[in-house]
């Protein structure tokens, strides 16, 4: 039996491009999750779902998570000649996933060792990571534009520059706050490892914000003309 | 009746049915980039690609069928009639048997290779390698190969100049407004010389070259002008979206759908009708000759018969492919039709028997490199190329073999 061949199988049936936004939802479940366990720690285990749990959680996400970035990677066939440059793919791969083994280690340092979280940054840090949470989910509307436009069905890139804009706006509030955030907890009189282990907490909360400024960087490299 | 009355009639039938798989396979995939980016129906595609292939099968497409007929064979260096007959029946077979069975795999095989595929089988073992004109053969086997090239960069030079000049502006649909009635014009510009300088009915008209030319640019400005503002009219008060730059090409590839079905019919019908010619002068004047007009009902045979495959066949194979592919917008599919067709009525008109098969892929490929599609697999050129080379031989063998098997029951 031939095999059957006609010349639009030339088009892949499935654009690369649409895993990464499969890959990005992965981001948005640990951002929840996240959230969920900062507020979990903050408070106490008797209001939520136990840390341990939710650290678990957040783990099996990521190995997902990893999974389907390996599956976009390794299944680009050899000769697949696409929209966008394959090293500006790679690299946003790369960017994304970098953001949720941003998440993976906060949650790991949080978890280090139980501390009490004095009550005086409870709110700031719940705060901050809500500025985190908010730059991470401006990436998605970014995204989908981006892809979009690089598959002919959105053409207004001046809309879509706007989304990166608000990307970096946001990245750039992230990091004065944690500037800010960080000298306060260094100034506090606690016991130094908390100090170390809220400071590495917060560092790697912001680590996600500048990956998500990363991965807005290549998907403006996409678009570029 | 006559023997040779027998060998007409047979050859009628055979070039009938080849043009009838020309039809169900070569015409549908090239009506298919039309259907699959929603510019037409399949109906709609049934009915272009029907009344426009007997068009330019019966006005524009006697040059190339002539070099199929005379050009690849030395006719002279067969003294017996009889043999060229009974090889022209047997070519037509073989390539018809070949091309009916890609129609029913969904394989991208050229009906051209077919053809000289089974032609070239023929002559070798009838007469050996001296009966082989390869001057020609070499000519047109180099077309077969540069003919996808130039499709692609036609493709890749029309898609980037959308790109540029429309998608990634500010104001794209004011540019989309702009360019699109020249893309038009231009088509119709290009339309017009083939049918001017290079058709019968073209080169009988009292006029000379430049009153030609002159006759051409003047209908391509009122062209020009008559669509700029049709679509101004069309598009007043659209959305200033992508979907309105696609809605306008979307219209103009009904247009190109039209272009790639002319030139089709132009260039295809020789592939059918081509040793059809061949028998008919034999059976007429029962020596080989030299040179000869092709009738013009054996030209509309094959424009009938390319429109009862597109109609009969070509109907689901359009339909098949066509809903296959997801990711055709408008622009692309319009810069793969006009990549294609510019190339089959370029080769039309130098008398060099393309496949449309082939420009299509070449037109796939040069939007792909354009980066107009979201990914391209390379991998699936590789095994389609694979095919497009396999044609001649599997088809030169079948020729020899219905040859060896015609020659024992008429010769």
């Amino acid at each position: 039996m031939m095999k059957r061949l006609p010349f639009f199988g030339l088009l892949s049936p499935r654009s690369p491009m649409k895993g990464l936004i499969e890959h990005y939802m992965k981001i948005d479940e640990c951002l929840n999750i996240i959230k969920d366990a900062l507020e979990c720690y903050v408070k106490g285990s008797e209001v939520c779902r136990e840390f341990d749990e939710l650290s678990n959680e957040i783990d099996d996400i990521e190995a997902h998570a990893d999974k389907i970035k390996r599956n976009i990677r390794n299944h680009l066939p050899k000769r697949l000649f696409m929209a966008v440059d394959k090293t500006l793919f790679l690299n946003y791969t790369r960017g994304q996933d970098n953001i949720l083994d941003a998440a993976q280690e906060a949650l790991h340092w949080l978890g280090m060792r139980r501390m009490e979280v004095p009550a005086e940054f409870q709110k700031p840090i719940i705060d901050f990571m809500d500025q985190v949470s908010t730059t991470a989910k401006l990436l998605q509307p970014a995204l989908e534009n981006t892809v979009k436009i690089v598959h002919g069905e959105a053409l207004d890139r001046e809309v879509c520059k706007e989304k990166f804009r608000k990307i970096r706006d946001q990245r750039d509030r992230v990091s004065r706050e944690k500037k800010v955030l960080i000298s306060k907890i260094y100034n506090a009189e606690l016991d130094f490892k908390d100090i170390y282990q809220l400071i590495l907490f917060i560092e790697c909360l912001s680590e996600m914000a500048k990956n998500c400024e990363t991965c807005s960087d290549t998907l403006r490299a996409m678009i570029a003309r | 009746m006559h023997i040779y009355d027998i060998f007409l009639y047979l050859s009628l039938a055979f070039g009938f049915l080849m043009a009838f798989n020309l039809g169900a396979n070569d015409v549908a995939n090239a009506m298919a980039s039309a259907v699959g980016a929603k510019a037409i129906t399949v109906r709609q595609a049934v009915l272009i690609a029907g009344t426009l292939n007997f068009v330019g099968a019966v006005f524009l497409g006697s040059h190339v069928t002539a070099t199929v007929s005379k050009g690849i064979i030395n006719a002279e260096h067969i003294a017996d009639p009889q043999i060229m007959v009974v090889g022209m029946l047997s070519s037509l077979l073989a390539a018809a048997i070949w091309v009916f069975i890609a129609t029913l795999t969904a394989l991208p095989v050229s009906s051209t290779h077919s053809i000289i595929g089974s032609i070239l089988g023929f002559g070798l073992v009838a007469c050996g390698p001296g009966i082989i004109n390869w001057y020609i053969l070499g000519g047109v086997v180099l077309s077969w190969v540069i003919s996808p090239f130039f499709a692609a960069g036609v493709s890749y030079l029309v898609f980037s100049h959308i790109r540029r000049f429309i998608l990634v502006r500010k104001n794209f649909f004011i540019q989309a407004l702009r360019w699109a009635p020249v893309w038009v014009a231009l088509t119709v510009g290009l339309v017009l010389l083939s049918f001017v300088y290079k058709t019968p009915f073209g080169k009988s008209l009292p006029i000379t070259w430049w009153q030609g030319l002159l006759f051409i640019l003047v209908f391509v400005c009122l062209v020009w002008y008559a669509t700029s503002r049709l679509i101004s009219r069309l598009m007043a008060g659209a959305d200033r979206s992508a979907e309105s730059v696609e809605f306008i090409f979307r219209k103009i590839q009904v247009g190109t759908s039209c272009y790639v079905a002319l030139s089709q019919g132009a260039n295809d019908v020789a592939n059918a009708i081509g040793p059809v010619a061949a028998i008919y002068m034999i059976a007429r004047e029962q020596v080989i000759l030299s040179q000869a007009e092709v009738p013009i009902p054996i030209i509309a045979l094959g424009g009938v018969g390319i429109a009862l495959g597109v109609m009969i066949f070509g109907r689901k194979v359009i339909a098949t492919v066509g809903t296959k592919i997801t990711s055709l917008t408008n622009t692309r599919g319009f810069s793969v039709d006009f990549g294609a067709a510019t190339t089959v009525l370029a080769a039309s008109n130098l008398g060099l028997p393309v496949s449309t098969t082939h420009a299509a892929v070449g037109g796939v490929i040069g939007v792909g490199l354009a980066r107009g599609f979201s990914a391209v697999d390379f991998g699936v050129l590789f095994r389609i190329v694979i095919y497009w080379v396999l044609t001649i031989p599997i088809a030169a063998f079948t020729s020899i073999i219905l040859f060896n098997i015609l020659s024992a029951i008429f010769l």
